[in-house]
């Protein structure tokens, strides 16, 4: 009795297996290989385009890199020239050169001219004969 | 036997065989449909809808949107360390600005003993340091990952940089220098070397200066929040603004007038055997400062330099104050022309002595110079009769004056650690009567430098007192702000301002050291007693001596005081603040071209023919 209801129930795993299968049926089967190649197919653009970005940024990377280089160099170069236009060191190289400074300041005082004052001395342009 | 799966399993097996009947059912035959199995398959279906939705949204966002780079993942790849913005004069010409250099690091413990020797040989000549130097930082750092070999410059640490076996690295490092030295030490401060700004600007404005990303992108050329053709013009045409980083700072210094200042005290401070000084340029029409200097003062580049000495990285022209003597005066005198107590005609009889509530009061001369004008009192000034008019126009009257030219309180300048200086009055406890006499002539009360060339720039701009400024403008991320110049209030009427001004115009013809021929310039001296802080008493034979004045009297443009402390050679102010005063008055009227009041002479205009 044990032994056949034993086998009983193999027999019924095995069909419950088969059951299940002609229930799951081929459109099934064709669904989920849809589905399987979609996701793949997303997922291969997804990683695609994660590569392409990524390269992307290296290369923005790699430009900001130099930029900041370039501005750095710029500003020490920038920084270079202040330090040799000091006024102190102007002033020095200046006494140097034999410059003295200034010790008194005269103004030439002008009168302006009439500014609605007829040129006279303005001859006309040439006109062509 | 295995009893039946009640839930959850993958599928229901049929119940066990009735004994009873002893037959079996069709393997097709199912008690319940396999309903656990298809709501499994329906979510994983959703599950997998849902996922290739995200998907596909992020596909199209990168696709239509990019990609955009993200600050902080380029931080560390450009600079761990930060920088700091630059300050420039009023002119755009740096005064305090970033310079780059690597640091170069080399790992010792991945470097191996065995191999110190050959790394040192390698990267000697690289680094224009010797081999020797190397090995020992080397061989003294063994147990440690880090080891500093030299400071480079971009190139040279570029080629490190690019090292692949990571044993020696490059490190990126700002380091802010003052390509003047000197000029305004106290104003500017110093960066240490953690990098935070430590006294002056440098630590006022730490906040603004520090870049907080060392992420550098191209930024925008700044706009300005308000309109301002003269600053867009600076800028534009400067080379140092905006910096990369464009969190700047301009000042209101002049380069070219912080130079006279600064070299006319270093000369005055030698000539007169002083302790040290402070000259002050002030912009009277709107409070602007042109020039701050001190003497002694300190590099900011080599900071450490002068650390046994820390008194010289302080401004004393903001944080220390001093009795001012007799430059008070003006206001003693304003405030009696203010309230019509006097006029420039009043006679006063001054004597030889004068007592007030067990006050004393004596000239300077200790002689008493009978009947005079309030003008001649001025002139020659008389603590006597500068007392006389104090408590003719009532303590109440002089303290609210006192208060009105801002003493005793901060002028309210954008430097740090400004002090309001000490001002008595009636209401204060320590006040005697008597005190109103002394403080008259500017002792028993104390003012900071900037305070007393703030309450003169008021007198030379009519009477108006404008807030004293250095920062004119700040630049942060394309946005230019302009601090505006701010009229505080009215300290006298336009009418007082004149009278007062013509006054110190012929003070300051009674001192031959301020004459410049042909100039006329207002002003005042003033020789202060110190005060020992131990005794109380005043010191002998050791004074203060100011200057304070401004020019062109009748168009002034540059208000000057000049202080000496303890000058040695001649304790009188006549003889050396005011000799201060007129040298730089003098570099000024070269530099600025400003002509002669008596050298214009109308051209004379032929008749006419007609």
């Amino acid at each position: 009795m044990i032994q056949r209801s034993t086998i009983s129930s193999l027999q019924d795993i095995q069909a419950g297996v088969l059951v299940r299968s002609a229930n799951t049926g081929p459109r099934q089967a064709l669904l989920t290989i849809l589905l399987i190649v979609g996701v793949t197919l997303i997922l291969g653009l997804y990683i695609y385009q994660s590569a392409k970005i990524t390269v992307v940024n290296y290369n923005i990377a790699h430009l900001q890199n130099d930029y900041a280089q370039l501005m750095r160099e710029n500003t020490n170069i920038l920084g270079q020239i202040a330090i040799q236009n000091s006024i102190r060191r102007m002033a020095k190289k200046a006494i140097g050169m034999g410059y003295q400074p200034l010790d008194t300041v005269n103004f030439l005082y002008v009168t302006a001219p009439e500014l609605n004052a007829p040129n006279l001395n303005h001859s006309p342009p040439p006109t062509e004969q | 036997m295995t009893p039946p799966r009640e839930s959850g399993g993958v599928y229901r097996l049929k119940p066990e065989l009735s004994e009873a009947d002893g037959t079996t059912p069709s393997p097709t035959v199912h008690q319940r449909p396999l309903e656990p199995s298809s709501t499994r398959t329906w979510l994983l279906f959703g599950f997998m809808v849902l996922a290739g939705c995200t998907l596909t949204a992020r596909l199209v966002w990168y696709q239509f949107k990019g990609p955009i780079p993200s600050a902080s993942a380029n931080e560390q790849q450009v600079d761990p360390t930060l920088s700091r913005g630059t300050i420039t004069d009023r002119n755009g010409y740096p005064l305090a600005m970033d310079l780059f250099s690597y640091r170069i690091v080399a790992d010792p413990k991945l470097i191996g003993p065995e191999n110190f020797e050959a790394v040192a040989q390698a990267y000697a000549p690289l680094l224009g340091v010797s081999a020797e130097h190397i090995l020992r930082t080397l061989q003294e750092n063994a147990q440690r990952r880090d080891a500093e070999l030299a400071m480079v410059d971009l190139d040279t640490g570029a080629q490190i940089a690019g090292d692949p076996y990571y044993t020696v690295t490059a490190q990126i490092r700002p380091r802010t220098i003052f390509p003047e030295t000197f000029m305004a030490a106290q104003v500017l401060g110093y960066v240490d070397s953690e990098r935070h700004g430590q006294y002056g600007l440098e630590a006022k404005y730490n906040d603004f200066l520090q870049v907080p990303t060392a992420f550098l992108r191209a930024l925008p050329t700044p706009q300005f929040d308000e309109p301002n053709p003269e600053l867009a013009k600076l800028i534009a045409n400067s080379d140092f603004l905006p910096s990369a980083f464009q969190h700047d700072l301009i000042l209101s210094l002049d380069r070219v007038i912080q130079y006279i200042a600064e070299e006319n005290l270093r000369h005055a401070v030698e000539e007169f055997e002083a302790e040290g000084g402070t000259v002050i340029v002030m912009d009277p029409r709107n409070g602007a400062i042109l020039a701050m200097a001190n003497w002694p003062t300190f590099d900011p580049n080599h900071f450490s330099d002068f650390s046994a000495r820390k008194e010289v990285f302080t401004n004393p022209a903001v944080d220390a104050f001093y009795e001012p003597g007799s430059v008070f005066k003006l206001i003693t005198y304003a405030a009696a022309l203010e309230k019509d107590v006097i006029t420039p005609e009043t006679m006063y009889l001054d004597e030889d002595k004068f007592v007030y509530y067990e006050q004393v009061v004596k000239n300077w001369d200790e002689r008493g110079h009978g009947e005079v004008t309030t003008t001649e009192a001025l002139a020659q000034s008389l603590n006597v009769v500068a007392a006389k008019i104090a408590i003719d126009l009532g303590a109440s009257e002089f303290y609210k004056a006192v208060s009105r030219f801002g003493f005793g309180q901060t002028t309210g300048i954008d430097l740090p650690n400004e002090l309001p200086g000490i001002v008595t009055n009636p209401h204060k406890s320590g006040w005697v009567p008597g005190s109103l006499a002394t403080n008259s002539f500017g002792q028993g009360i104390s003012v900071t430098p900037l305070q007393m060339a703030n309450a003169v720039a008021t007198i030379a701009d009519g009477g108006v007192r404008h807030r004293a400024f250095i920062v004119q403008a700040l630049i942060k991320d394309g946005h230019v702000r302009v601090i505006a110049p701010q009229a505080q209030s009215r300290a006298i009427s336009t009418e007082t301002a004149a009278e007062l001004t013509e006054m110190m115009v012929t003070t300051v013809q009674h001192i031959p050291a301020a004459i410049i021929p042909g100039y006329r310039i207002a002003g005042k001296s003033g020789t202060a007693q110190i005060p020992n802080p131990v005794t109380g008493e005043y010191e002998e034979n050791v004074t203060n001596t100011t200057f304070v004045g401004f020019l062109p009297a009748d168009d002034p443009q540059f208000v000057i005081l000049a202080k000496l402390n303890r000058p040695r050679s001649n304790t009188w102010a006549s003889k050396t603040a005011a000799n201060l005063f007129r040298a730089v008055a003098h570099d000024l009227i070269i530099n600025y071209g400003i002509p002669k009041d008596t050298q214009y002479q109308p051209p004379t205009v032929p008749a006419n023919p007609q």
